[in-house]
């Protein structure tokens, strides 16, 4: 196994190479700076229901070697992920150095934990008992530095061994794999850790580390195989040949108690062991970044956001005490038959997900016009929570590790040489400091209707000192260097819904508006839900007098969702927000031309009036696959 | 058992023998190959490992032996992970594409690489989870995707390119899009999708009544061969004899324990089964060492699943009928798959049958893996051969067996769960021990027995606990269809 991952480093580039520099990431300050603990060093049990560990195995067999070692073949066997958790007791023992500027360097040990007995699950024909679970520390001490202004750790390395019978399954069927020490960030994935101060003294610590183990195509020559849960009483299992196949560990440890308040008897209602699919809303879901870049030239600041369409795949594990394990896949509109935004900077196994409106990000003396929006999914680095059922909170503070693709990006990767790396940026749902709002959270929640809504809002800033910002131009030698305080201030809000009920009513309106790029735009549907073979119309006019500008006519409806929104006032058996996606002609395109397919959404809400829509086209000279796009995009940023 | 000499399975032989001379005499008319359309649902359309997706479409029967006969046969490719559900296992919500899917169905390459139209009509018709009267009345309806898994599998194989581009052509069901396509050779591939079910639900009422069920057929038939078409119908493999289903000395092998720890721990006669989902409940009481009450759905009793055997088999008397009728002829898809469950066959070194992890079936237990499919293949390649005096060569089914995850599944490790090992949780706590003793006094008396008569060893259920013969098997599951398998492939007598 060490070696496959030694492979990967080379072959995927996953890791940060040496050209590429340092990341300071930044930390909101705290009120008052941290005192260390007496005698610098603090042993604390972990609390039980907020520290876990576990993993989502992606069980796949890859049969063509251009899949391989990394298996981002879509050939899953179980239907999804096979995830596990265990809730861990035990405590950390913390040794802090002297602090140097605020800053103190310290090592953890974690010693051995011990896990309850849980079960490795998927979707689909898969479940198998999970014991004599535990943790411990490896030969070499996690560690990092505690920045005391803020609560925040940089350079943190965690080094675990994971041990249980579910492993044991897996190496009896491979007995030429090795058990690796798992290492966080590792591969391509990512350690967080924050301190808090404690009324005795004491410091509340806070850790999360995800990371990636591929198991590659086969291990000194015998093709890698998934144990399934069939097992002699030694754990020598019934097993099938898995290509490709990699680990996801997970481990969670704080020593402070979940956060949030008991939803008693509105608690979402979170299914076991499942795959669902949730709907974004428009309105509430975004992504972007303040760019504050130091760079006089451009003449100050500039807020950049797109909102975006399409859906979220949420699987949920199976229940582990009072959580349940998910991981969230980005996925394009449904139905979406037409080319996605294709991104230069990422490479194989990496697809779009929610796609993007075009935007111009306008700084006081420069102006770009965004295309290509998307986020970007993978199937290396997984975004996974733990949903607290008592509250619907995702405990912790919940990361979503976040690839942007645009046009302007693009040419910033290429403009910086590889000095930025393409990992994504790991945005984190932070929780606030005592007697702050909360603008920053990762939670569950049952919706008017009875859906299942997802709020997720989570921030990551960075420095861009001395790198370079492409000019307007996109030419190199045009390009503004990052000043000594310039940053990265980015962000995603996303509220998505995932409905319960068919309640059969069309939704129908119509409007004008001056998109957020200043096109004219006309629009009108009447679009069923739930009821197939009811037809449905759509109309858009863009008046723009390029090649944007033009009328789409729906002609064959491809999917429809109806949802509604959090604070939703539709009545019973009523929705406030529908997004569709469907073909039909566009006005400019010969009379026999193919059709072109649009998504659409469209937000109802009194309070969140929203209408997004995307018409599509091939791959243009520059990638594009927008033909025309408009959405009245809110003046601000509205919390999901 | 007593099905092996009812009158039905005589009326069924009767009715086979008689269909092949029917299609002995079809044998005069040559067989046109050029559009070889198939009607079917799961095992024709390649559904394997809990849906379908190209992976194992591309190595279904029908392509397989359209290969062979050197035809072109488009079929509805779909990027994996694919779509559908599979009986016997939580449905799924229609997520449409999902990862790594982007175009779901796949186009395929064109002459001109710049062409991205993809093919307008397939012929592979089949579709996941049909049924006869699906085949002949459901039609694809917008939206495309629909939170309806059945209705979006059928928008997404026969919907388009109506659905999708424009509507000058019909909403075909099944049935209609294989008679729009003009078939010079059709392929009917129906009833299994009844057969599961009502097999997975334990409840044989769920089985069509024949006589309707057979008028159906018989048009479905009947409009095929108005056509000029050469029509081959399949008998209806039973459900009972697929990997979802397996006795307690099957199961045993499973779960890694002797059958009587099965019969005695969970109140079996030999002759009941343990399902896929019952052998995975068990199997996780077993790593807790308990034995205890298991969910509905865990076990079919002997006399429901004869019943179903029975009910299947009436179904596959009607589609002979409707093949005497009208002059199409029998592959008994059934007979070739009971070979498979009784005897297993060997492919190279290696031989597979019908046990989970036999190297047959893939994961979901009811659909075979890319082996199965060859052996399917080749069993009616050689059947055409014999009944159109065609020469089509057959697969390697050696050759395929080395890239078929499927044929290199591994059962569990040697280990025994033994009733000193488990606690049943709601019964006398010496249950198993006193089922492990009477299962060691009787085999230490028919060794004594045995040795005493000088005679070879005894396989039979009762002599052996632990390793019963596999005659065992196929006189829990009789199956009154007469088969015959020979170089030629199987066909009535």
């Amino acid at each position: 196994m060490k070696r496959a991952i030694t492979t990967s480093l080379f072959v995927l580039g996953l890791v940060a190479g040496h050209l590429q520099a340092e990341v300071t990431v930044y930390f909101p300050p705290l009120a008052k700076p941290l005192k260390l603990p007496p005698g610098l060093i603090e042993t604390l049990p972990v609390n039980h229901e907020t520290s876990l560990f576990g993993d989502a195995l992606r069980a796949v067999d890859c049969a063509n070697d251009a899949d391989l070692p990394y298996g981002i073949c879509g050939d899953q066997l179980f239907g999804g992920l096979v995830m596990t958790d265990s809730h861990l007791t035990g405590n950390v023992t913390i040794q802090f150095y002297p602090p140097v500027n605020n800053v103190s360097h310290f090592v953890v040990q974690q010693h051995v934990m011990s896990g309850d007995d849980g079960v490795l699950s998927a979707p689909i024909g898969y479940s198998m008992p999970v014991k004599g679970q535990q943790i411990s520390d490896a030969l070499r001490l996690s560690s990092g530095d505690l920045d005391l202004t803020t609560g925040g750790v940089t350079n943190l390395q965690w080094n675990v061994f994971f041990s249980n019978t579910a492993l044991l399954a897996l190496a009896n069927v491979n007995p030429k794999l090795k058990a690796p020490i798992i290492s966080f960030p590792g591969v391509r994935g990512h350690a967080w850790a924050t301190f808090r101060q404690r009324p005795d003294g004491l410091l509340d610590f806070r850790f999360r580390g995800e990371t990636f183990l591929p198991l590659g195509k086969a291990a000194e020559g015998d093709p890698v195989r998934f144990p399934m849960p069939f097992c002699d009483p030694t754990a020598q299992c019934a097993s099938v040949v898995a290509r490709g196949t990699s680990l996801h560990p997970h481990l969670y440890l704080d020593t402070s108690a979940p956060l949030g308040t008991a939803c008693g008897n509105n608690c979402p209602d979170i299914p076991t062991d499942t795959v669902q699919e949730f709907t974004v809303a428009s309105f509430f879901t975004n992504f972007g970044d303040n760019f504050d870049l130091d760079v006089p030239q451009l003449g100050g600041l500039a807020p950049g956001r797109s909102h975006l369409q399409g859906r979220l795949g949420i699987q949920f594990g199976p229940r582990e005490g009072d959580t349940v394990s998910f991981t969230i896949a980005d996925l394009v509109p449904s139905a979406l038959f037409a080319t996605p935004p294709v991104s230069s900077i990422t490479g194989p196994g990496f697809q779009p997900g929610l796609i993007g409106q075009q935007e111009f990000l306008r700084f006081p003396n420069a102006t770009y016009f965004l295309k290509r929006v998307a986020m970007i999914d993978e199937p290396f680095g997984l975004i996974h929570g733990a949903i607290d059922l008592k509250t619907g909170r995702v405990i912790g503070e919940m990361e979503y590790p976040l690839l942007i693709s645009q046009s302007l990006a693009e040419v910033l990767f290429a403009q910086n040489a590889g000095r930025i790396s393409t990992d994504p940026f790991f945005l984190i749902a932070s929780q606030p400091q005592e007697g702050e709002a909360e603008t920053t959270y990762a939670l569950f929640q049952k919706g008017p209707g009875g859906e299942t809504v997802f709020r997720y809002s989570g921030e990551h800033q960075r420095s861009f000192a001395t790198f370079r910002f492409p000019a307007p131009d996109y030419i190199f030698a045009n390009s503004f260097v990052g000043g000594p305080n310039a940053r990265l201030d980015i962000f995603t809000r996303i509220q998505a819904a995932h409905t319960v009920d068919n309640a059969k009513i069309v939704k129908s309106g119509s409007g004008s508006f001056v998109s957020s790029i200043g096109d004219n735009i006309s629009y009108s549907f009447s679009v069923p839900c739930n009821q197939p073979g009811v037809p449905a119309t759509f109309t858009y006019t863009n008046n723009n007098t390029g090649i944007s500008g033009g009328t789409f006519t729906l002609k064959n409806l491809a999917a429809v969702s109806c949802t509604n929104s959090a604070n939703s006032s539709a009545p019973a058996g009523d929705y406030d927000t529908i997004n569709f996606s469907g073909f039909g002609p566009w006005s400019k395109d010969a009379s026999d031309a193919l059709p072109r397919f649009a998504t659409v959404s469209i937000s109802l809400a009194p309070g969140a009036p929203y209408t997004g829509i995307l018409v599509y086209q091939n791959p243009d000279p520059e990638l594009n696959v927008v033909l025309s796009g408009a959405n009245n995009k809110p003046a601000t940023v509205v919390l999901p | 058992m007593q099905f092996q000499s009812t009158k039905r399975s005589r009326f069924l032989r009767a009715c086979l023998i008689a269909v092949v001379a029917a299609g002995a005499a079809q044998a005069q008319a040559k067989l046109d190959t050029t559009t070889f359309v198939v009607l079917g649902e799961g095992l024709a359309a390649g559904m394997a490992n809990y849906g379908l997706n190209s992976t194992f479409q591309t190595r279904n029967f029908p392509a397989v032996m359209a290969t062979q006969m050197n035809t072109a046969f488009p079929q509805p490719l779909i990027q994996p992970p694919g779509i559908g559900d599979v009986i016997g296992y939580p449905q799924r919500e229609v997520i449409t594409p999902t990862l790594p899917q982007g175009t779901v169905r796949v186009f395929p390459e064109q002459p001109n690489p710049n062409d991205n139209a993809p093919p307008v009509f397939v012929l592979n018709l089949s579709v996941p989870g049909h049924k006869l009267v699906d085949a002949i009345n459901l039609r694809p309806v917008a939206p495309i995707v629909q939170k309806d898994m059945k209705q979006t599998v059928v928008n997404m194989i026969l919907g388009f390119p109506q659905l999708f581009f424009q509507r000058t052509v019909p909403l075909w069901s099944q049935t209609e899009y294989a008679k729009a396509m003009f078939p010079t050779m059709a392929l009917v591939e129906l009833g299994y999708y009844e057969a599961l079910e009502a097999a997975v639900a334990g409840d044989p009422t769920k089985i069509p009544d024949p006589v309707a069920w057979g008028q159906s057929y018989a048009q479905v038939v009947q409009s095929l061969r108005q056509l000029q078409a050469q029509v081959i119908v399949t008998t209806i493999p039973n459900p009972i004899e697929t990997a979802y289903f397996a006795n307690p000395r099957v199961a045993a092998s499973i779960v890694a324990t002797a059958p009587f720890i099965l019969t005695a721990g969970y109140q079996l006669t030999q002759n009941d089964y343990i399902t896929r989902k019952g052998m995975e409940v068990i199997a996780t009481q077993f790593w807790n060492r308990t034995i205890g009450p298991l969910p509905a759905g865990s076990i079919l009793r002997a006399n429901v699943a004869a019943d179903i055997t029975n009910r299947v088999n009436a179904l596959n008397a009607q589609i002979v009928n409707a093949a005497k009728a009208n002059g199409a002829v029998v592959y008994d898809l059934n007979a070739f798959l009971h070979k498979i469950y009784v005897t297993g066959v060997t492919v190279g070194t290696r031989s597979i049958n019908a046990d989970y992890f036999g190297g047959f079936y893939s994961l979901d237990a009811v659909y075979p893996g890319p082996t199965g499919h060859a052996l399917i293949a080749n069993d009616i390649l050689a059947f055409l051969n014999q009944t159109y005096k065609t020469s089509f060569s057959l697969v390697d089914a050696k050759t395929v067996a080395a890239g078929d995850p499927v044929f290199a599944y591994q059962k569990p490790g040697n280990g025994r769960y033994s009733g000193q090992q488990l606690r049943v949780t709601d019964g006398p706590a010496d249950l198993l021990l006193e089922a492990e003793a009477a299962a060691a006094q009787e085999a230490a008396a028919e060794a004594a027995a045995e040795s005493a008569a000088d005679a070879p060893v005894d396989t039979s259920a009762e002599a052996n606990l632990d390793e019963p013969a596999v005659d065992a098997a196929a006189d829990a599951a009789p199956n009154p269809t007469e088969y015959t398998v020979t170089d030629s492939g199987t066909a009535a007598e």
